[in-house]
């Protein structure tokens, strides 16, 4: 049950700015092992494969979605929750949400998953797996990121959630997108 | 007893994914020198007429289809096509080389390449056949993944 909720609800344990802290931490190591590896994050739900560019846009790419999902989260629950909500709370809960993203950097360290043949190889089938579990660790704790800060109950919470979350990978793809046009 | 197993498990499938490619990736030790500098100079000298606002004349180091399909138009074209799109050629270096695995004598050379206008890098492909011939030539969007 504690390991449970470590994995997934750690911000029962941990918030404010030392989550914002450790989520700080977090998004930069990622970038860097990101950048070392060419993995680039496009919002919560797509990567990309390209050891092509500066540092600074593998950090934008993970910090640019921590940015528009928080402020979205924050919204939400200044619009919704019935009580008075923190912003270091959500800004915190939110960047440490973002650990599993480390781990499909850590992976393409592995020489098997660097550069590899695209089309229906298995390499890419394993990376695939792997990010849908990174995917759906990510979301379950931004899920519960958000219960813990913004104190908002049943299904209000539920479509809340996903419609900030929704908006906010619309918005930092079409940033990315200008972003990496030149 | 279980760690032991979860780790073989783990290496037969890093084994199987490296064995199950049709082109393998080349260890630097293992890169024919003279075929990567026959590339690398057909690449540069390409890309340095293109800037000059000249273009490269081929004589018997390309296969007749490339020399066919890359005529002087054609080069020009494709040269201002890139310069609107990433900016002015500056300068490549070499990145990989892949071999196909069935044995063709083929080579593929991968360069990356900077444009002025660019964040990110381009790839600049020369592909070697079997009789040392250029049988391929691309510039695109660099990706890890060689498609």
């Amino acid at each position: 049950m504690m390991k449970n909720q470590i994995l997934f609800n750690p911000f029962i344990y941990i918030a404010g700015y030392a989550s914002l802290g450790i989520g700080i931490g977090i998004i930069l190591f990622t970038s860097f092992i990101a950048w070392m590896t060419g993995t680039h994050q496009v919002g919560l739900l797509q990567f990309r494969l390209a050891s092509d560019t500066k540092w600074i846009y593998f950090l934008i790419d993970h910090s640019l979605n921590w940015i528009i999902i928080c402020l979205f989260l924050f919204l939400s629950g200044l619009f919704f929750s019935p009580s008075r909500i923190r912003f270091i709370d959500i800004a915190g809960t939110s960047a440490m949400s973002r650990v599993p993203m480390l781990i499909l950097p850590l992976v393409r360290l592995i020489p098997a998953f660097r550069s590899f043949q695209a089309g229906y190889t298995l390499n890419l089938l394993v990376l695939f797996i792997v990010y849908g579990v990174i995917v759906i660790w990510s979301i379950t704790l931004l899920y519960n990121a958000f219960k813990v800060s913004c104190n908002i109950t049943g299904q209000k919470r539920v479509f809340t959630f996903i419609g900030a979350l929704l908006s906010a990978e619309i918005i930092t793809q079409i940033l990315l997108y200008f972003i990496y046009k030149h | 007893m279980k760690t032991k197993s979860l780790l073989l498990l783990a290496l037969l499938l890093i084994s199987i994914l490296s064995c199950s490619q049709g082109f393998i990736k080349l260890p630097e030790s293992k890169i024919d020198s003279d075929k990567l500098n026959f590339a690398q100079t057909f690449a540069e000298n390409y890309m340095n007429a293109s800037v000059n606002g000249n273009y490269y004349q081929f004589k018997d180091e390309a296969i007749e289809q490339l020399k066919n399909s890359l005529t002087e138009e054609n080069q020009k074209a494709v040269y201002n096509q890139l310069v609107s799109q990433f900016g002015e050629y500056l300068s490549m270096e070499y990145a990989e080389t892949w071999v196909d695995t069935n044995d063709s004598g083929t080579t593929i050379f991968r360069f990356k390449a900077k444009f002025s206008k660019s964040t990110s890098v381009l790839e600049i492909r020369v592909v070697i056949n079997s009789d040392n011939k250029i049988a391929g030539f691309w510039i695109k969007p660099w990706s890890d993944l060689l498609g």
